[in-house]
């Protein structure tokens, strides 16, 4: 047993011996011509090709309220549309029940969606946007600082 | 670039066992570096933070495959068919009447015939130093499973060495 292991610790420094004066391997000569190429690429990228991060502010402002300009037409359009849902459902002729179950299911859902929706004052959904936002904001703080931190010696 | 191009691609290379796919992540790396131009270009730790990302990448690229590679790993562990046979003493010459370069050269390609969940362990512990229970945590296997692997990995390497396989 003893024997065992003196050989597996004779067979560790060997390789160890070995492979620690292992010097680097050549890089191939492509490699720092693909990186110049490849940054090149990406310099020649329009604008909005490039990540969100790195978009003009002016341009992140602007999706920013054209995102929430949508979300808020959405919600106006199904509004509206289930309004609408009910008078086709009156309209329909009797014997398409199939019809009057379908408006009759969508109908509740979006009624059901919009008294939730609704129920929430417009103080309450500002506040949870700021809460929403301090969390991230507190979140990645404390990622970066964890990174830092673990990783700046290694 | 050119003072680090050299230990990037090592580490990838190493790792990957592939000089395509090294290539590909070095690449990856720099293009990260770019991004952090300015943090890196003044920092005493730029070479270390192009090591750790170069691993990261190499072993992110390699759990892609991870799935298919533990199968059949842990098949064969349990049909028995990795076996690496009796007990191999090294012979404290070998190697010792080569020349430094050929020696260099050997043991590179030597490295490259292991089968990855050996090589992967061997080098993580003899290249990038790291530990068995940080290599274990990296890979997510058993630190058991790592001394395994790495102890196969140095007789599979010692008797590659000691053969006519690896070209010379």
């Amino acid at each position: 047993m003893k024997d065992t292991a003196d050989e597996q610790a004779r067979l560790e420094r060997t390789v160890n011996r070995w492979l620690s004066g292992q010097p680097l391997r050549h890089a191939p000569a492509t490699l720092a011509d693909r990186v110049l190429a490849q940054l090149e690429h990406r310099a020649a990228l329009p604008w909005w090709r490039h990540s969100f991060l790195r978009w003009p502010v002016a341009a992140r402002i602007g999706f920013l309220l054209l995102a929430i300009g949508a979300t808020k037409s959405v919600l106006v359009l199904s509004q509206w549309g289930i309004t609408r849902l009910d008078l086709v459902k009156a309209s329909a002729a009797p014997e398409m029940n199939w019809l009057h179950s379908l408006t009759g299911v969508l109908s509740g859902t979006g009624n059901l969606l919009m008294l939730v929706v609704n129920s929430f004052s417009a103080t309450w959904l500002y506040g949870a946007g700021i809460v929403l936002a301090a969390l991230y904001v507190t979140l990645f703080g404390l990622g970066a600082t964890a990174y830092r931190t673990l990783y700046s010696n290694s | 670039m050119h003072a680090y191009q050299n230990m990037v691609y090592s580490t990838a290379a190493r790792l990957l066992g592939d000089p395509a796919q090294a290539e590909d992540i070095s690449q990856e790396v720099f293009l990260r570096a770019y991004d952090h131009f300015d943090d890196l270009q003044s920092s005493a730790t730029a070479g270390g933070w192009l090591k750790t990302v170069a691993r990261n990448l190499s072993l992110n690229h390699l759990t892609r495959y991870r799935k298919r590679w533990q199968f059949f790993s842990d098949r064969r562990n349990e049909e028995g068919e990795e076996e690496t046979g009796p007990e191999f003493s090294v012979p404290d010459s070998l190697l010792d009447d080569v020349a430094a370069e050929e020696r260099h050269q050997r043991i590179e390609l030597a490295l490259d015939q292991l089968p990855e969940h050996q090589r992967v362990p061997l080098v993580l512990f003899h290249f990038e130093e790291l530990s068995y229970q940080d290599i274990a945590t990296r890979l997510r296997v058993s630190v058991a499973k790592v001394k395994i692997d790495i102890h196969r990995a140095r007789t599979a390497l010692t008797r590659l060495l000691g053969s006519e396989d690896v070209p010379q």
